[in-house]
């Protein structure tokens, strides 16, 4: 029970932890209540008419987007590229698949090799009984 | 370990599998899968207390700590780069540049420790199946023979 305890203590002071560094190495980062006037997560606009994560426009000439690197606010933003393919998207297929894809496919073989291998045991034994019958 | 504890880590096994692809399914579900998966990892967590590492096993206490560390940058970066449940909470967070790619590297070493985790702890959880299984199978036999 005990230990117990001490896995759930360590579990949420980790938790809480990692967010205290998290705020300390960022202090700009913290979660506050959705307001007519907050900005943009991703691009600092404060547009009353948010196009969501589904719409982001192209480069217009009027929508700017602040650097998360420099601070800068440009409407010819060299980042917009990031903003409309990988905001809020998944990366792409990404290596969570490329690791999980050999590692079933070696575990679906030799499961495979497995049952293959007990039935030819089996076979081969049953044949062993008939001659001794 | 009993049966039941083997059949919840498998539950919690499919449920961060699903989780831990946004690609197949889609950012939105990928977030309250991810919650939920963080639950259910803490349960197994708490439920697995006594084999989180000790005097001799060394390998596993590393193991542990890295698992552990990478599951909590991933949940709290997870919940900071949020666009579906903070703001279905009326929340949003700023800071989305400095979480996502530590989002995606906690992650990718999450998978990977876990990994290593299943391959040390599966057969356990295989054997403790089986033993109930071949239990079974030979209580129908003793029935069958009355």
């Amino acid at each position: 029970m005990l230990k117990k305890l001490v896995a759930t203590a360590v579990l949420a002071a980790l938790v809480g932890a990692v967010a205290m560094v998290g705020f300390a190495a960022a202090p700009s980062t913290a979660i506050q209540p959705i307001a007519a006037d907050s900005p943009c997560p991703a691009a600092g606009c404060a547009s009353d008419a948010c196009h969501g994560f589904e719409a982001v426009p192209e480069p217009d000439g009027a929508h700017e987007m602040v650097c998360p690197e420099a601070g800068c606010a440009s409407t010819e933003c060299h980042g917009w590229g990031s903003l409309i393919e990988r905001y809020h998207q998944a990366s792409d297929m990404s290596l969570n698949v490329w690791i999980l894809m050999p590692v079933a496919l070696v575990l679906g073989l030799w499961l495979l090799v497995r049952r293959m291998g007990r039935g030819a045991r089996r076979t081969a034994g049953e044949e062993e009984a008939c001659y001794e019958a | 370990m009993k049966r039941s504890h083997a059949l919840f880590d498998i539950a919690v096994l499919a449920v961060y599998l699903l989780a831990a692809n946004p690609a197949l399914t889609g950012i939105p579900l990928h977030e309250f899968l991810g919650l939920g998966a963080f639950i259910m990892v803490a349960a197994h967590v708490v439920e697995s207390g006594e084999g989180l590492g000790g005097r001799g096993r060394v390998g596993q206490l590393v193991l542990n700590a890295v698992l552990l560390l990478a599951l909590a940058v991933c949940v709290v970066s997870g919940v900071m780069v949020s666009g579906t449940v903070l703001p279905s909470l009326g929340l949003y967070a700023s800071g989305y540049h400095f979480w996502d790619p530590l989002h995606a590297v906690a992650a990718k070493v999450l998978l990977a420790a876990l990994l290593v985790h299943l391959v040390v702890r599966a057969p356990a959880a295989l054997a403790v199946l089986r033993q109930r299984r071949g239990l079974r199978a030979a209580e129908s036999d003793c029935l069958m023979g009355r």
